[in-house]
Order: C-alpha cells, then sequence, then structure tokens
C-alpha cells in the first residue's frame, strides 16, 4: 500500500463494481433536480395551451428515447428493454391522461400536474408488498424528471455528446442516462449512491468500463476537470493524485492489463491440474460421474 | 365478440416489468383497448404496464383476461400462449 499521499490529495472509498484502473479528467454531470412551481391558470385558453405543452413534451420525450435505443450499441442490448418499458410508462394513462385531466380539472399547470399525478402513482406502488415491483417507482421518476426537463426548457446535458476521453461523475445515472453513454469516450465513471445490484452497476458491467459507486460525496469533492484515479478492483477513487500516486497506479494498471493479456494468450490451451506425482492429470467433467 | 378466460402465471418471477411489458406489447399490436385483466376485483386494459404492474401477481395468480372485438379469439390465443411459454422465461 502507497505511504507517502500528500495534501491537495484526496481519497475516496466506494463500492468497486467493475475492476480496472482509469486515470483522466473528471467530466461531472448535473442531474440536479428541476424545480417545479405551482401556477394557477384561470383562462380556458390558458388551459388548453398547457394540455397541448404537456402533449408536445412527451413528444419531445418519446422521440428522445427512441433515437437513444435505435442508437444503443448492440453490447447492451439487453438494456434496450429498460427503455421499451419507460416509453410504456410514458404512454401510460396513470401517467398521462390523470396529468391531462388534472391540468384541465384543477386548473393549473402542467409541472404541477404531472407531479400530483408521480404522487399518486408513488401511493399505489407503496402499497404493494413485492419489493421488485414496488421499487420499480424510480422508472416513473426517471421519466417523469424527463418530461419535467422538457416542460422547464432546460435541456437535458445529453452524455452522448461527450468527445473527450473523461470519466464520469454523477450523482446517480439513470438507465436512460447509461444507455446514452458514448462507450469510446468514457473512460469510467464513479456516482454518489448505488450498490453492486444498482442499474448503473450492471451497465458497467455489460460495458466493462471500471466504475465505483455509493462514494455518497463524489460531486461535493470532485470538480469538472479534476484529475482522477479510478480503480475499479477496490473501489478507492483518487482525486487530484500526485506524482507519487500516478506512477503508483500506471504500475499497478500495467500488471493488471500484463495478467489479464497472459490469461487472453493461455485460454486456447487444455486445463490442466498438477497432481502429487507431478505428472499433470486432466480434470475429468462432473458429468460423467453420475 | 367476447372472450373470457382464466389464465394461470407460471413464471417464477411472476408479473414483474418484463412480463407486463411483453403483455401490453401484444395488446399495442392489436390496437385496441378493450383488453382487460383483473385480479381480485381490480381490472385494468392491457395496455397500460404501471396498471398490469400495480396488479402485483406472484406465480401461481389466476388472472381473468377479457377481450372485446373483432380479433378477440386471436387475441386471446397468442395471450395464452405468452401465459403458457412463461412470458419466455426459463424458469
Amino acid at each position: 500500500m502507497r505511504q507517502d499521499a500528500v495534501a491537495g490529495e484526496k481519497s475516496l472509498k466506494g463500492i468497486a463494481v467493475y475492476p480496472g484502473i482509469v486515470i483522466g479528467k473528471a467530466h461531472l454531470v448535473d442531474r440536479s433536480k428541476v424545480k417545479i412551481l405551482y401556477q394557477y391558470l384561470v383562462n380556458t385558453e390558458h388551459l388548453n395551451g398547457e394540455v397541448e405543452r404537456f402533449e408536445e413534451a412527451l413528444r419531445v420525450v418519446e422521440k428522445e428515447m427512441q433515437s437513444l435505443k435505435n442508437g444503443m450499441a448492440e453490447k447492451v442490448n439487453d438494456l434496450s428493454f429498460i427503455l421499451d418499458s419507460h416509453l410504456m410508462i410514458l404512454k401510460d394513462s396513470m401517467l398521462r391522461d390523470s396529468t391531462i385531466r388534472t391540468i384541465q380539472e384543477e386548473k393549473i399547470n402542467a409541472e404541477w400536474a404531472l407531479k400530483k399525478s408521480l404522487e399518486k402513482i408513488r401511493k399505489v406502488f407503496d402499497q404493494i408488498d413485492d419489493e421488485y415491483i414496488s421499487n420499480r417507482i424510480s422508472d416513473v421518476e426517471n421519466v417523469t424528471e424527463r418530461i419535467l426537463r422538457t416542460l422547464s426548457g432546460k435541456a437535458q446535458q445529453s452524455l452522448s455528446e461527450i468527445d473527450r476521453r473523461v470519466i464520469i461523475v454523477a450523482h446517480d445515472l439513470s438507465p436512460a442516462d447509461t444507455t446514452e453513454l458514448n462507450i469510446g469516450k468514457v473512460m469510467g465513471f464513479i456516482t454518489d449512491v448505488g450498490g453492486r445490484t444498482s442499474h448503473t452497476a450492471i451497465m458497467a458491467q455489460a460495458l466493462e468500463i471500471p466504475a465505483v459507486v455509493g462514494l455518497e460525496s463524489a460531486t461535493d469533492v470532485v470538480a469538472d476537470g479534476d484529475l482522477l484515479i479510478v480503480d475499479g478492483s477496490t473501489g478507492v477513487v483518487v482525486v487530484n493524485p500526485d506524482d507519487g500516486a500516478i506512477i503508483y497506479y500506471q504500475e499497478k494498471k500495467l500488471q493488471l492489463e500484463d495478467y489479464r493479456s497472459s490469461i487472453a494468450r493461455q485460454s486456447h490451451l487444455p486445463a490442466v491440474t498438477p497432481t502429487a506425482s507431478g505428472s499433470p492429470s486432466r480434470p475429468i467433467s462432473n458429468f460423467w460421474k453420475k | 365478440m367476447e372472450v373470457v378466460r382464466r389464465l394461470k402465471i407460471r413464471n417464477s418471477l411472476g408479473l414483474h416489468a418484463r412480463a407486463a411489458a411483453k403483455i401490453v406489447e401484444l395488446a399495442d399490436r392489436y390496437r385496441i383497448r378493450t383488453c382487460f385483466l383483473g385480479r381480485m376485483g381490480a381490472r385494468w386494459t392491457g395496455s397500460n404496464i404501471l396498471s398490469i404492474l400495480t396488479l402485483a401477481c406472484p406465480k401461481g395468480t389466476e388472472m381473468e383476461v377479457r377481450i372485446v372485438g373483432e380479433d378477440s379469439e386471436q387475441f386471446m390465443a397468442e395471450m395464452d400462449a405468452l401465459f403458457q411459454d412463461k412470458f419466455g422465461e426459463n424458469k
């Protein structure tokens, strides 16, 4: 273990989800929630406009998700299902029809009406005993957040537009976010929240990108452009490392890569188990022993 | 034309998101909103994924499926096959 850490360098510890070491610049992703204002609309004309604005936002989000899905790398095809279900949630009457009805009946703006629909859906899901199903509310939240962003005109910072090799730093990444990642450009990612079985962890494994989740304060500690070392094997993230740290991790990275390629080179050889007598014995599958 | 049948959920995970999505896909293909899925008095149209999920059906649940419309027989046969096939899952 390295002992010579100096001031200026900070180290964080989280949950390692995919092994490998990457050294690169941080790209901070802002996913702070959109502020929602309450607005009472008296005029019928305004109300109709509000419904139209909501429906337009749904169309925009649908188009975004469709193009995400179409542009998704084959490697992550398994996860295109997540986008499919988000598209279905977008069209679900519990979200769509209920919001339109609330706009018209309570004479309020689309954002507030949508928020009310989400709360209603949350109540229903809270009552479900099955933990897996009740957790699906997070998918509804992701979809709602996307609609709210579109309504507010605050364009979603798209991860697909990243054109430099960077390490993504985010509070959390939604499934839609992770499918947007430009695989060639993203060296690794770290998040404040998440565990071993979170969407982000599954995504890191599918894409084979070193990642550390559950760091709690990564987005507070790391500034955009900071130099980072991410060790996806131990869960350690070093922010603004000194030269000693860079050399140490460069070496560790080379060793790891050497080890991996030596495994790959030998993988065509038959598996051999050394025995006490010194003569190698070939393993026999349990299948034949039945 | 109306067809009603009781279909049993056979996959071990029950009617979770992926399975619900397959029902919605099928219902969307028939483009009619007259497919109802029911359990213990609750009824929802088959084209709403959240509603189907909130029925929270574990393995072994018998659902009442009611389809109204021109192609209801064919629609029901496909729905039946989907349930029989455990929604394409191997457990």
